[in-house]
């Protein structure tokens, strides 16, 4: 397993050597693997949004030297150079819809590839392909982006960001706002595209129901460095660890938690203990027929 | 880079200079830009430069603050220093060219010229330096009340002025954040030529106009919502009052301007 992303010893000081001087990250590594998703977790203010915009190198490192896509970037890295990695790396930040200008929604989504010296015929392609992809349909495609309703926004400012083809895709919230069958086929749009293009998905959320349903990976940040890496299993593993560091479990393990605690019966072991509402039902129903086996 | 320009300039301290009424510094600052031209010979320019340095010194703030305010207008000034000794004609002349002549009244006046834009925007620095943006338009409002009577929209225009300053580093961060965005999707801000740097300006202007728009209509139906209606009848939880101390500078302005007369007139 190749690792798309290497972090060594990363930090980052915003206004150095300024009486200013803040610490944002200190001493990072991490790695994020090839073709996974790896979800990003962390309080507000545990260096999350710094931490991606190092992925696309939008900031380069004060310290360390970090890899992306087998190129390495240190402080003193020429900007020239870190330019084609954007491309490769495609971030979807908070509220993308703010980032629409164009005259219409067609030509918003082309801007990437155009910017990157792909040729109008192919932007053109590829545009058209995206915004299919992510549901807007053909005759809106020559309306005003600010014509639209706020989730067709959303989805125009992320086709936009798919359009540079990236190999690494990361979404920062990106339901945030959404209405939850607005937030569900979204999150589902991202997962296909993941396992049809075979892509790398490094997706920052405060949902832990997201994080236990879809990531492969769990990367834990709190006051600037990374605190817990490890399958979400491993991750969700230590319930007061998670509550010290402002987190919570997800759904479903909470719902065991609290049967456990509250109601004291203590359910039966299992090796995996359900992450996600759909494992939770078809283990209670797995105990129920352990009872009906018992009792016929 | 823009942070350093317009914000942070209200530096907090306790000093004499940052206890005033905000209204007797706005006041004192007009005032001392109206007497600056009473000044004709060395004697009052010294007198104004000795009252401006007190002032600072009474401020408590370092002196290269004022200097670095006076640093981005440095070209301006020069400007029309050079203006004044190329064109004043008058006294020996010391060299002359196809129109232009330098003279010793041209010297004289062009170093005039420069002491009195240095004394203006160094007293201008100090009321920015000592008096929070938002005691300044609370200052400025009082001052425009008078005229709320003739139908100057006094308490509009101040609130126009604090939502503007309230707004600038909201403003910032959000072209920070559509910079960041559009950067993502390949632009570049500081490399091509003059008309590329330029277009790179359009993806970033025409998403903060749509946010402030709508930042402006939210903040509207936020303030009806919670029942804002005009100045009128409005009373204040910041209380300006005029104390001993405004008295002090206003005594102290009157004996300045007092010397500079005699001076004009008496002296020489």
């Amino acid at each position: 397993m190749a690792n798309q992303i290497i972090f060594d010893q990363v930090s980052y000081t915003y206004n150095p050597n300024t009486p200013f001087a803040v610490d944002v990250l200190n001493n990072v590594n991490l790695t994020i693997p090839e073709n996974k998703v790896t979800a990003i977790i962390g309080h507000t203010g545990s260096g999350k949004s710094t931490l991606i915009q190092h992925l696309n190198v939008l900031l380069r490192p004060t310290a360390g030297t970090m890899t992306v896509a087998g190129e390495k970037v240190t402080a003193t890295s020429e900007h020239a150079t870190l330019k084609p990695l954007r491309k490769k790396v495609g971030v979807v930040f908070q509220f993308p819809e703010a980032q629409l200008f164009e005259e219409s929604v067609l030509k918003d989504v082309m801007f990437g590839p155009l910017n990157f010296e792909i040729s109008e015929e192919e932007a053109m392609r590829i545009a058209k392909e995206k915004l299919a992809l992510v549901g807007i349909p053909e005759h809106l495609y020559e309306r005003s982006p600010f014509d639209l309703s706020g989730g067709q926004m959303r989805r125009v400012a992320i086709a936009g960001v798919l359009a540079l083809e990236p190999e690494v895709l990361v979404l920062d919230e990106p339901t945030a706002g959404l209405d939850p069958l607005g937030h569900k086929s979204m999150m589902e749009m991202f997962i296909d595209l993941q396992q049809t293009t075979n892509i790398t998905l490094v997706l920052v959320t405060h949902q832990m129901d997201d994080v236990a349903k879809y990531a492969d990976n769990v990367i834990v940040m709190e006051k600037g460095t990374m605190v817990k890496n490890g399958t979400p299993a491993e991750v969700f593993a230590d319930a007061s660890w998670l509550d010290q560091k402002q987190l919570s479990l997800p759904q479903a393990m909470s719902f065991m938690a609290k049967i456990d605690n509250q109601l004291d019966i203590a359910m039966p072991p299992t090796e995996k203990p359900p992450l996600t509402v759909n494992e939770l039902a078809d283990y209670l129903l797995k105990i129920k027929a352990s009872i009906q086996v018992e009792e016929g | 880079m823009l942070e350093k320009m317009l914000l942070g300039r209200y530096i907090k301290s306790n000093s004499f200079v940052h206890k005033l009424d905000p209204r007797t510094k706005l006041l004192g600052s007009f005032y001392f830009i109206l007497i600056i031209f009473l000044a004709n010979n060395w004697l009052s320019y010294l007198l104004l430069a000795l009252f401006t340095i007190f002032a600072i010194w009474l401020s408590g703030i370092d002196i290269k603050f004022f200097l670095n305010g006076v640093k981005p207008l440095i070209w301006l000034i020069l400007f029309t220093v050079i203006f004044q000794v190329l064109f004043t004609t008058g006294g020996t002349v010391y060299a002359e060219f196809w129109v232009f002549q330098i003279t010793s009244s041209g010297l004289i006046n062009g170093a005039y010229i420069f002491a009195r834009l240095v004394l203006i925007i160094m007293m201008s620095t100090l009321l920015t330096l000592t008096t929070a943006p938002l005691e300044l338009t609370d200052g400025i409002e009082h001052l425009l009340r008078p005229l709320a009577r003739f139908g100057f929209p006094a308490h509009e225009i101040a609130l126009m002025l604090s939502i503007a300053l309230r707004y600038v580093p909201t403003l910032m961060d959000e072209a920070q954040r559509i910079m960041n965005a559009q950067r993502a999707r390949g632009v570049e801000f500081n490399q091509g030529n003059f008309v590329d740097r330029m277009k790179a300006i359009i993806p970033i202007l025409v998403p903060l106009f749509v946010s402030a728009f709508n930042r402006a209509e939210e903040m509207a139906t936020a303030m009806e919502a919670r029942g804002y209606r005009g100045g009128e009848g409005r009373t204040k939880y910041r209380q300006l009052d005029f104390d001993r101390n405004d008295l002090l500078v206003f005594v102290g302005f009157l004996l300045v301007t007092a010397v500079l007369i005699v001076l004009r007139f008496i002296a020489f």
